[in-house]
């Protein structure tokens, strides 16, 4: 930037800049107003044809003049209708519903920030990671249908991949074009990586826990699938957010949370709610590997049936609140 | 005489008169003889008339019936037989229906339950202002291709006799049954069953829908035992449902004692599994002779069809059992394994809420002969018949020999808990692996 050059943002109330105009400081101070005759025209039905006047010192002291206007000039939260002097390591004012900030050589600049945003960065380079996490999903797809062992698999790989892909063509256009609207940019290949690599992930991670559940010989985990696509989406939306938007990383976390924890709410009390209602519900999702990759040994028929009354009780148990649920539906 | 039974009626009478039956009854020949209603079904029915009557259910204070069936008189003072399923939603909902009868003559009247025999599906009640001479029983069982006759009011069209051959007890039956090769259809459930004397030799009960006249009738042994034990008090409400219970706790306890080991078993894929394990229980197998499926399967379905009706969408105790045994030469152990996956889900449990309370599971894997199972147990108790509960059982293997497993789901519906747990145990033991028969 040229030292003799003042910068004045026009800032939106969502706080990017609408519009900024580069002044040279000969004059060392410029009008704003609606008037097309100010230095600084502002758009502002809130604001005077000529509302006020900015002028800055040699030292950088930003001083401003309300020019007669009825609304005054905003700074640091007070009204003012004479000339008042911006606080120091201040430069924002308000003029009608617009603020204003002027940025001068003597501006006090924040010292550089770190970039930890690791994964963002690594989206910079989005179009292989795109390519990889569609190799990943294709190969997961291709093993899924090659798992089956359909009659014909080149058919019904063609399918499952075709209706894959129209999904994923689907979601990334529509946060492209978001991205579009919003930061003039279309994104489509990082968009495409995150979506592939939220959806490689959930299959990945569900792989794994089926395997580990048959290996351990444990319970199946009934809400598994629902839980791992909830998570996938809530940190797909935070990726999503972050590159379709201005939002800071902060608040797309927060939407990301507060999306996974409505709708894991909404989905655990209607499964809760299914749970204790559908008299015909079994939860019996559990895969079958080769025996021999069991690592837990079996257990002994006597030790099984040992543990039965364990089984009645909770049996009883479901009964009872079922009948507790009716006398109370009952009551007046 | 659900309102499904009706509908289900209602189209196979539509069915019967439908254009087409009336056309191919146009086409035939203009000299064929169309044989005359049996004589001797006009002396029966005159015989039987006064002392049968139209068993009518209303629900609350409508006039319209929500259904119906028929009954006869076994004793002096008014007292008749009808079906239990007739008035199975009177004694559940007491004060939810109530009971009219209609005699041939049009005279009507309330009817009060007096006692119930559920394993039997009978029930003894009283008709108020209404004492018919009783009708006279024959005990001996009648042979089969005796004449016998069914009356009743089918589908409410007035009283109706059907002519047909009794054909005997019904073989490998878990509760006594006459096979009645006749007509008997909705709303003639409970009507008297006649030798060719006249005679009552049984109750119309059931019919398979779609059958070619495969009817059963309740043996009139029951009936009479039944009548002969009533007394002329009215039981309160709570004690013909209490009654009810027993009778089911009963029937779940010699269903299972009729059920002991040792356990007749079928070997398939090297797995010998349980199968006709009583000689009531109905077994078929089942495969595809020719399959470009790279997984072969035998499906071997069997039933101990002892299953009660006890009220409106409720059938309870009984026990089904059916293995899918998979064996292949083509697929992996993985995709092998993949495949008795999808078997191994438990589905299929059908219950109304107002009936039972949701399932508890749990999943294990045990040690079995020669191999290993995944095992699913899912229990639910009723909420009505206290004590007694359903079974889901899943048990899945391919542990014994390489490209052999089976999954096998075994469902049992209102037993006691602890002897249905005794019998999942037997169940379980009977299982093995054979290795030596495992290419058969």
């Amino acid at each position: 930037m040229n030292t003799e050059t003042v910068l004045v943002d026009i800032i939106a109330s969502t706080g990017t800049i609408r519009e900024r105009v580069t002044l040279s400081d000969e004059r060392r101070s410029f009008t704003i107003g609606r008037s097309v005759t100010a230095d600084v025209v502002l758009d502002d039905p809130h604001a005077a044809a000529l509302h006020a006047e900015v002028a800055i010192a040699a030292d950088g002291q930003t001083t401003v003049r309300d020019l007669g206007s009825t609304n005054g000039v905003m700074v640091a939260g007070k009204r003012h209708h004479d000339r008042v002097a911006l606080p120091a390591g201040s430069s924002a004012f308000g003029i009608g519903r617009t603020h204003i900030r002027v940025r001068t050589q003597h501006e006090a600049l924040l010292p550089e920030q770190p970039d930890r945003h690791v994964i963002a960065s690594v989206l910079q380079h989005a179009g292989p990671i795109a390519a990889g996490t569609a190799a990943v999903c294709l190969a997961q797809s291709l093993y899924s249908d090659w798992f089956g062992a359909p009659r014909d698999l080149a058919a019904n790989a063609v399918m499952s991949i075709g209706v894959s892909a129209a999904v994923a063509a689907v979601w990334t256009a529509a946060w492209g074009l978001l991205t579009r609207i919003m930061l003039g940019e279309w994104h489509w290949l990082r968009h495409a990586a995150i979506f592939l690599g939220a959806v490689a992930l959930y299959n990945g991670i569900n792989a794994v826990l089926d395997f580990a559940t048959f290996v351990l010989s444990l319970s199946p985990w009934t809400g598994q699938h629902t839980w791992l696509a909830l998570l996938a989406l809530g940190m797909g939306l935070y990726f999503h957010l972050i590159n379709a938007s201005s939002l800071p990383t902060r608040r797309a976390a927060m939407i990301a949370t507060a999306v996974f924890a409505v709708l894991g709410g909404a989905g655990w009390w209607l499964d809760t709610r299914d749970t204790n209602r559908n008299v015909n519900l079994v939860k019996s999702q559990f895969r079958i590997y080769p025996s021999s990759w069991r690592l837990a040994g079996p257990e002994s028929v006597d030790s099984y049936f040992r543990r039965a009354p364990a089984l009645r009780a909770a049996t009883d148990r479901r009964r009872d609140a079922v009948l507790k649920s009716d006398r109370e539906d009952d009551s007046p | 005489m659900s309102v499904m039974r009706w509908l289900t009626a209602a189209m196979l009478a539509w069915c019967l008169s439908s254009p087409n039956a009336v056309h191919a009854q146009a086409q035939q020949s203009p000299t064929a003889v169309v044989p005359a209603a049996s004589e001797n079904a006009r002396t029966v029915l005159a015989r039987v008339q006064p002392a049968v009557i139209q068993v009518k259910g209303f629900f609350g204070a409508n006039s319209a019936q929500a259904f119906h069936g028929t009954g006869f008189a076994v004793r002096a003072g008014g007292i008749f037989v009808t079906n239990y399923h007739v008035v199975a939603e009177r004694v559940q909902y007491p004060d939810k229906y109530r009971l009219e009868y209609r005699t041939p003559d049009g005279a009507t009247g309330p009817i009060e339950v007096l006692a119930v025999d559920v394993r039997h599906d009978l029930a003894i009640i009283r008709a108020k202002g209404f004492a018919p001479q009783p009708l006279v029983f024959d005990r001996t069982p009648p042979p089969k291709g005796a004449r016998a006759y069914a009356v009743g009011y089918p589908l409410d069209v007035g009283l109706t006799i059907t002519e047909g051959v009794s054909n005997g007890q019904v073989e490998d039956s878990f509760e006594p049954r006459i096979h009645y090769s006749g007509a008997i259809n909705a709303g003639m459930s409970g009507g008297p069953a006649m030798n060719a004397s006249g005679e009552v030799i049984g109750a119309n009960v059931s019919a398979y829908l779609f059958q070619q006249l495969v009817s059963f009738l309740v043996p009139v042994a029951h009936i009479a035992d039944l009548a002969a034990h009533v007394t002329d008090a009215v039981p309160e409400t709570s004690a013909l449902q209490q009654s009810v219970v027993t009778q089911m706790r009963a029937h779940s306890s010699d269903l299972l004692d009729a059920l002991k080991p040792p356990f007749v078993t079928q070997v398939s894929a090297g797995y010998a599994l349980p199968g006709k394990i009583a000689p009531f229980v109905n077994c078929n197998a089942a495969g595809a002779p020719v399959s470009e499926d790279p997984v072969q399967m035998v499906r071997i379905s069997c039933s101990a069809k002892a299953g009660i009706y006890v009220q409106q969408g409720l059938s309870s105790g009984d026990i089904k059992f059916e293995h899918y045994v998979l064996s292949t030469d083509k697929l992996d152990a993985w995709r092998f394994g993949g495949r008795l996956s999808a078997l191994s889900q438990a589905s299929g449990a059908f219950g109304q809420r107002r009936h039972v309370a949701p399932f508890a599971c749990e999943h294990r894997v045990l040690a079995l002969k020669g191999f290993d199972a995944d095992l699913m147990t899912c229990t639910r108790g009723y909420r009505k018949l206290d004590g007694l509960y359903d079974f889901v059982i899943r048990i899945s293997s391919l542990s014994g020999g390489a490209g052999r497993g089976f999954a096998s789901h075994l469902d049992m519906y209102g037993l006691e808990f602890d002897a249905g747990m005794a019998f999942v145990r037997r169940y379980l033991e009977a299982m093995a692996y054979l290795p030596s028969e495992a290419k058969r």
